[in-house]
């Protein structure tokens, strides 16, 4: 039945022509997707990427016929498959379609299983529906499907609910019920973007092996360049609805032709671009579907915009097989893109402080330990040791970067340091004072100094306030200024992070997510604060808009001599503007080193696979990665000695019994807590 | 609070809602009767009222309607006691010295013995003598009656809404907010006294509240709101624990805010509105609370007009059907639109209009 991936490939299984797909919503109807075409062949991977709000996901949903209803509705074009057409197919032949003939996988694996059905009852309906009316030779093709993609002991898992699974896990148990029935083609959307890296590597790894065994062909969504360069053959990129190009991966990665790719190419930061230097950003946002404009859509941020990109651009071949939507492919100079390359404009780097006596802030044997209630009286009977005794020192003018992957206690130990979190143990000495364990009242002079911007900006600005009263909160608490002084401090912190000022009188949600950010940054510098904890702070932007945001927080820190905490789970982001590096594991710090060095010569094991773990936007460097076994170990019973010794692949007896400590190693003020030089 | 309102009504999104309520027409114009009925019910004295709105004597003007009684005497009558207007209307007319008076379309008022000196039988619609829904069983006006004891349950409703949602909010957004301890107790407080069974303790109330005092609408109001905001606190608690732990109250808490800043500036604004689509289905429990407990003889005393009072009425003189049509179909209609206007504003308020999937 499994035939390999080579003899197959070639034939086209799935065309998708002229795809117009709309929504009806109270501003009208838009037009989500415009014009979409491509063709995916059999065994290979063809990668949509694009920012949020391009279309990707609709095209998806147009495929799959599950748009939502009633605003949702393809109004023309084709989707082919197996000699049908989609689009027209009734509810009942496209039901017997899905799942069977062609998957899905889904971004959240937590929301795409029901919390209610174990994992047999779940994997074994996909078997029921289409292939056996046999209740027990469902479960049985269950069992052996969980054992296809890596689940162990899958005779046990089938009993279990998805809460007992990790998000790994769960992502693998998708993944079974979308390639249960063997389908000609598997639609990914986002498969790993909710997944830490290292689970991320498993993952991709696994759909690898897995449609060279089945040979189906997949369609991979993703925003990350990484992601596709190391999975694709063929990508396509979107832009506002439209496809701005598309063509075999190489070639899109070498020579990009459209200014979009381009620009998105050049704006994230890599591994290997300059430390704290300005990233070549794509200036503006993706324009709402409500207000396109005519012609090209992306002529507003491009920089090679002229009369001409006011007509639409057709889509023409720059060689066979890769298709560009610019009028003037022609007339650009050949990009200058490598993976290499450091960005070629943008002033000298920010001059590394020197590290003056006084630190800003020390942290020591600083522990946040959660009680786990148990029991009919609900004692304490564990502690989640979310934070297990840090030691760190961030001095003026300096980025700590702060990396691990989630439930590695990073977000807890920025929270302890802003005090959102009363720490268990430990001292918080910030200019003198230890804060760990003032009142309230007593930290309240404190936080003038000591700041905070957060992941979601959605989340962290009250949409019931306007900006201007956003902005203007932090002067109210600490009863600076009079009113009409606090609005100039408004407008002037509205410049400060590059908004307009008639942004004060406008609400959050007016603004998009990059916008929205800008917000809350301005929030966070009105106080003029010295220490600024960043938790994710790009994490939830487009990748576009990312480099928009680590450029403003460059700046600042410039003009204004900050020093940030920068926690994140990116270790291209966190290098590229931090002095030093801390990376985390069950919370402790098991490497922290300066930036550059910890990238260079990673002396742990988890940093080295770590840094193997995240793709590299280049398809030409697809480097053999380091997969951890596994998952995070539960942070309420942690392994004993290392931590890290049931995912290390050099762990030995000592690892499992002593714990290691946070030791000097290489040069400089490298740390690394392991008890090998490796 | 007035400053939390106001923020409310200029924001935004909550304009977008109400522009989406209006386009949702049915509510829309359920809502549009509700408030005339309500403008009608507070002009209820201009419009049925056995009291002259406009009285010519002897070239004076006199506006009867609010002010204070004006006695026979002072009309060319020989009685001391407050005029009857419908009699001087056809004394004037009978005198013709161009002295006459303006009574309101309906000229009773919605307690008195339109046949006085007759014997006490209900009677049916007599348009001539204005009597459009016909008399209850004591003779009284059933149309007054049933605009009077509209307007008295619409004032239950106004006040307990006001009460219940007043505690209710508060506790719930304490207990949310603090947790704990103080949680853990007050939940256990609660779950004590909704078990403690309401129509009884409204029976022995009323059999022990002195006869000076009598049972009125305050007190009942007050027994009722008593055992009703318990609802409001377990909603508000839960969004309270779900609003304390989202970032832009962390944020606020990073900047150095205190906690009252944080439960009115903060959190308080992101729940309101949301409780905006609870009331309507409040104001139709209340009127359907006090009608009930009027049906049972518990709630307002004789000779308050309401609409369970004439409900029992009707159930007990079923020869008689035009009572309990009257008050029926008032009552089902009422409540009809209440409903409409609460879906309405459900829809209208909800983040996820419209989506379904095939």
């Amino acid at each position: 039945m499994s035939q390999p991936a080579a003899s197959a490939s070639g034939a086209p299984v799935l065309e998708v022509r002229d795809l117009v797909t709309t929504f009806d919503t109270d501003a009208g109807r838009l037009t989500a997707v415009d014009g979409v075409s491509f063709t995916v062949h059999r065994g290979r991977t063809l990668g949509i990427v694009g920012e949020s709000g391009c279309g990707k996901s609709v095209t998806a949903l147009s495929i799959m016929r599950l748009l939502p209803q009633p605003m949702g509705r393809i109004q023309s074009g084709e989707i082919r498959f197996d000699g049908r057409n989609l689009v027209t197919l009734p509810h009942e032949e496209m039901r017997r379609i899905r799942g069977d003939r062609i998957g899905m996988i889904f971004q959240e694996p937590m929301t795409a299983l029901n919390p209610v059905h174990t994992i047999g009852r779940q994997l074994s309906e996909v078997f029921l529906l289409h292939r056996t009316k046999d209740k027990r030779e469902a479960l049985r093709l269950s069992v052996e499907m969980l054992a296809k993609v890596g689940i162990p002991s899958p005779e046990i898992r089938v009993g279990e609910y998805p809460h007992q699974l990790s998000g790994g896990m769960r992502q693998r148990v998708v993944i079974a019920m979308a390639l249960a029935c063997r389908p000609d083609v598997v639609i990914a959307d986002e498969p790993t973007t909710a997944l830490d890296v290292t689970i991320q590597a498993q993952i991709l790894e696994l759909m690898q092996s897995l449609q060279q065994e089945l040979g189906m062909a997949i369609v991979l969504i993703t925003h990350d360049l990484g992601v596709i360069a190391d999975m694709c053959d063929d990508v396509v990129v979107m832009y506002a609805g439209r496809v701005a190009e598309a063509g075999p991966v190489e070639r899109i990665f070498a020579a990009p032709s459209h200014p979009y790719t381009r620009g998105l190419l050049n704006s994230i930061p890599r591994l290997t671009t300059r430390r704290k230097s300005r990233l070549n950003i794509i200036e503006g946002m993706v324009p709402s579907l409500a207000e396109m404009p005519a012609g090209c859509r992306f002529q507003n941020r491009c920089p090679w915009q002229t009369a001409v990109c006011a007509t639409q651009p057709p889509l023409s071949a720059v060689i066979p097989g890769h298709t560009v939507a610019c009028h003037r492919t022609a007339e650009l100079p050949p990009a200058a893109i490598g993976a290499a390359s450091a960005p070629a404009t943008g002033p000298a780097p920010v001059p590394a402080t020197t590290a003056p006596a006084t630190p800003l802030l020390e942290v020591r044997d600083l522990s946040m330990h959660f009680p786990v209630k148990e029991g009919l009286f609900q004692r304490a009977k564990h502690a989640c040791r979310a934070v297990d005794g840090i030691n760190l020192t961030v001095h003026p003018g300096e980025t700590i970067g702060l990396v691990g992957e989630s439930g590695c206690g990073k977000s807890t130990l920025g929270k302890c340091i802003v005090r959102l979190n009363h720490p268990t143990a430990g001292r918080l000495v910030f200019e003198g004072t230890d804060l760990a364990p003032l009142s309230a009242r007593a930290l309240k002079p404190h936080r003038r100094q000591l700041q905070m911007i957060f992941q979601d900006p959605v989340e962290s600005l009250n949409a019931r306030h306007t900006v201007g009263d956003i902005i203007a909160e932090p002067l109210v608490i600490h009863n600076l200024g009079d009113a009409a002084w606090r609005q100039t401090r408004v407008l002037a912190l509205l410049a400060k992070v590059g908004l307009p000022a008639n942004a004060a009188d406008r609400y959050p949600f007016e603004f998009s997510g990059g916008q929205r950010q800008r917000i809350g940054i301005a929030r966070a510098i009105a106080l003029e604060p010295k220490l600024i904890v960043c938790d994710e702070p790009v994490s939830a932007l487009d990748v576009s808009i990312q480099s928009q945001v680590l450029n403003l927080l460059l700046d600042l820190q410039r003009e204004m001599g900050l020093s940030y905490l920068f926690i994140a789970h990116n270790l291209a982001v966190v290098k590229h503007v931090s002095d030093r590096i801390a990376i985390m594991y069950l919370g402790r710090i098991v490497e922290i080193a300066g930036a550059d060095a910890i990238y260079r010569e990673p002396r742990h094991p988890y940093t080295r696979a770590l840094i193997s773990a995240i793709p590299q936007p280049d398809p030409t460097h697809r480097q053999e990665r380091i997969v951890l076994k596994g998952d995070v170990p539960s942070p309420i019973h942690p392994p004993t000695g290392c931590t890290f010794h049931t995912r290390c692949p050099h762990a030995t007896d000592r690892c499992k019994a002593e714990a290691p400590a946070l030791r000097p190693a290489g040069t400089g003020d490298h740390q690394v807590s392991c008890h090998y030089d490796l | 609070m007035a400053s939390l309102l106001n923020r409310l009504v200029r924001d935004p999104l909550t304009q977008k809602k109400l522009r989406r309520f209006t386009h949702i027409r049915r509510g829309y114009w359920s809502f549009l009767i509700l408030v005339f009925l309500a403008l009608l019910a507070c002009a209820a004295e201009l419009l049925v009222n056995n009291r002259a709105l406009v009285v010519r004597y002897e070239g004076e003007w006199f506006f009867p309607t609010y002010g204070a009684i004006h006695t026979g005497r002072e009309f060319g009558l020989d009685y001391d006691y407050e005029v009857k207007y419908r009699e001087l209307r056809e004394h004037f007319r009978a005198e013709g010295r161009g002295n006459w008076a303006l009574l309101p379309p309906v000229p009773y008022s919605a307690t008195e013995n339109c046949y006085p000196g007759e014997i006490f039988r209900p009677r049916p619609p007599d348009w001539k003598k204005g009597h459009y829904l016909g008399t209850d069983q004591i003779n009284r006006d059933i149309l007054a009656r049933l605009l009077y004891g509209f307007r008295n349950a619409l004032l239950f409703a106004a006040c307990f809404i006001g009460l219940t949602y007043l505690i209710g909010i508060t506790l719930g957004c304490l207990m949310g907010y603090f947790g704990g301890w103080f949680d853990l107790l007050v939940q256990r407080i609660i779950e004590i006294w909704s078990n403690i069974p309401f129509l009884f303790v409204v029976i022995i109330v009323a059999s022990v509240i002195p006869a000076g005092i009598g049972m009125n609408l305050w007190i009942l109001l007050g027994i009722v709101v008593l055992f009703s905001w318990t609802g409001m606190t377990y909603y508000m608690r839960s969004v309270t624990y779900r609003e304390k732990a989202r970032d832009y109250v962390h944020a606020a808490q990073v900047l150095g805010a205190g906690t009252g800043r944080i439960i009115f500036r903060h959190i308080m604004p992101n729940i309101l509105s949301t409780i905006v689509t609870f009331i309507p289905f409040t104001v139709s429990g209340a009127i359907t609370a006090l009608t009930a407990l009027d049906f049972l003889g518990f709630g307002l005393p004789p000779p308050t007009p309401s609409w369970g009072e004439l409900l029992r009425q009707g159930t007990s003189n079923l020869n008689a059907p035009w009572i309990v049509a009257s008050a029926f179909i008032a009552l089902t209609f009422v409540l009809t639109l209440v409903t409409f206007v609460g879906e309405a504003i459900r829809e209208a308020f909800d983040p996820k209009k419209f989506t379904t999937y095939q």
